[in-house]
């Protein structure tokens, strides 16, 4: 099954100008176990390209959320970005296979 | 503490995005608060000093607001005025409050306090090693503290306490903590921080935290070891799940909230349904630490031009790549004629209908049926800026490409001029924390009679 068909929230937001937060919430407890099993922040890392080191995955069982934060691909809103606000960066999450 | 509960209204998520006039109409108020602005949406706002929203919107809103504080005889909070919380932005967030006076014969007694920071003192702070990177920054230097257009520091709610026990009506702030704005007057009061502060981290972008959430009013009731929050518009609820899941929202770490002189502990919070729309969150704990305070800056990088066109032709959408390497070719070409060597300016291409939200990231391979190229120019002046983006525009046009029938133009142009003037262009160059002996120092506060 494919995250984007499962998922009640699955969104990401710049969390200040050098970081990206993505944040994916469940409303069944057994969808967030298998969500939290598969994004690893090696996974995590080679969608979003960036080192794995650099990737932190906090899982908030209360919520059924799980909330990751990768670099930014650049400080938001310089020359070249393609997303000022990050909040559009979600995609690459949809077709994981849960 | 003094009286056993406090009845908080934030006006809107940014002053200027606006709320329904009704949604102003409480009463039993001991603050009205807004945000005025954000990092969000990029460096552009602190660098330039304009404001996100319209002159004319942040006035409505500030207007309405103000008007809801004098009938409930309690102070009116604006904080990160004019979007970046620069000097320039709070004195024009002044220059409505003076306006809206005016126009009413109202009169208050204003504080406002800068958030501004020298190039100086920051290089002070540099030599004494008080400043280091946040969130993966790079190490900041001298030459970075010197080039930036404007620097900003982050404050907590010390200044606004401050400001608030002079006993203005009206308190303007530059750049501050969105949840200080809520959260001063409660800790003034002696309620404890914690619940002080994530009141505050529920109340900063207005009924965005509720269901359904949106540009709207939202109000809380700090009490004593608890706060409840509600939408005063009956067509929005808040629910457990919308006031937790908004605390998710661009942070890092849903738990531990770093905030000048503190750590906002939400490893405990609960949120329990109250009736009738209305949360009741408790378990926030507010850990001091040492001042720092972020250092915002923003450094102007050149001028912006953008050029936008689309193509429908199947056979140029299939060797686009190829085709826009020929057009910036004869773009370098031209302007190398011209005396403009490649060191003077960038263009930076975004193809929409391939990757151009995703960029790198993208995998979706399924082709569109048309596509949409962005020029973006970044060059020293703006002159040579719109040259680049004028040079690539006949390329763009008429450039050959294999098995091409529409020989009088490969791109539907949507505007007349092409060229699209984006102004100045900034990066966000200082994202640091400093150190600071102590925030009512750093922060001092200024009185001003307004309507007088």
């Amino acid at each position: 099954m494919r995250l984007g068909d499962v998922a009640t929230v699955c969104r990401t937001k710049n969390a200040g100008a050098f970081l990206l937060t993505i944040d994916v919430i469940f409303d069944e407890v057994e969808l967030f176990e298998l969500a939290r099993r598969r994004l690893t922040p090696e996974l995590l890392g080679e969608l979003y390209q960036v080192s794995a080191d650099a990737v932190v995955v906090v899982p908030w069982e209360h919520l059924l959320a799980i909330k990751a934060t990768v670099p930014r691909w650049q400080p938001a809103g310089g020359p070249g970005e393609r997303d000022v606000y990050g909040c559009q960066q979600h995609a690459p999450l949809l077709d994981l296979e849960l | 503490v003094s009286g056993s509960s406090l009845r908080i209204l934030s006006g809107t998520g940014i002053l200027g995005y606006g709320f329904d006039p009704a949604s102003v109409e409480v009463d039993g108020l001991d603050l009205v608060a807004c945000d005025g602005g954000s990092t969000d949406g990029g460096p552009y706002y602190l660098g330039s000093g304009s404001g996100m929203v319209s002159p004319e919107a942040a006035r409505r809103d500030l207007e309405a607001l103000w008007g809801c504080a004098r009938r409930n005889g309690c102070p009116l909070v604006v904080g990160s005025c004019g979007a970046g919380g620069s000097d320039a932005q709070l004195e024009a967030t002044l220059a409505l409050l003076e306006d809206i006076a005016a126009a009413n014969r109202w009169q208050a007694k204003v504080a406002l306090v800068r958030a501004e920071v020298g190039a100086d003192v920051v290089l002070t702070a540099l030599d004494e090693g008080r400043i280091a990177p946040l969130d993966g920054a790079p190490r900041l230097d001298a030459e970075t503290v010197r080039g930036a257009q404007t620097i900003v520091a982050m404050m907590g709610t010390e200044p606004i306490v401050a400001a608030l026990e002079t006993g203005a009506d009206v308190i303007l702030a530059g750049r501050i903590s969105d949840a200080a704005i809520f959260a001063a007057l409660p800790i003034m009061r002696g309620f404890d921080a914690g619940v002080a502060w994530h009141a505050g981290k529920l109340l900063e972008c207005g009924a965005a935290c509720a269901q359904p959430p949106g540009q709207d009013c939202i109000v809380a009731e700090v009490e004593t070891d608890k706060f409840t929050i509600y939408a005063p518009n009956p067509a929005r609820r808040c629910t457990p799940e919308s006031i937790m899941t908004f605390t998710l929202h661009e942070t890092p770490d849903p738990f531990l909230h770093p905030e000048c002189g503190g750590t906002l502990d939400l490893t405990d919070a609960r949120a329990v349904a109250a009736g009738d729309g209305r949360v009741e969150v408790t378990g926030a704990r507010f850990v001091p630490r040492p001042p720092t305070v972020r250092l915002e800056g923003a450094t102007q990088v050149g001028h912006r031009t953008v050029l936008f066109g689309a193509t429908r032709d199947p056979r140029l959408v299939a060797s686009i790549e190829a085709y826009l390497a020929r057009v910036l070719e004869q773009c370098h070409a031209k302007m190398a004629a011209a005396g403009i060597g490649p060191d003077r300016f960038d263009v930076n291409l975004s193809v929409y209908g391939r990757d151009g939200v995703l960029g790198p990231l993208e995998r979706e391979r399924n082709g569109a049926h048309e596509l949409a190229v962005l020029f973006e120019v970044i060059a020293a002046t703006p002159e040579i800026s719109r040259a680049v983006a004028t040079a690539c525009r006949s390329p763009l046009l008429h450039t050959d490409f294999p098995g091409r029938q529409c020989s009088e133009g490969n791109f539907a142009l949507p505007f007349s001029p092409p060229e699209l003037d984006g102004g100045p262009a900034y990066r966000f160059s200082i994202w640091h924390s400093m150190e600071i002996d102590g925030p009512l120092e750093f922060f001092p506060v200024e009185l001003r009679a307004v309507g007088a």
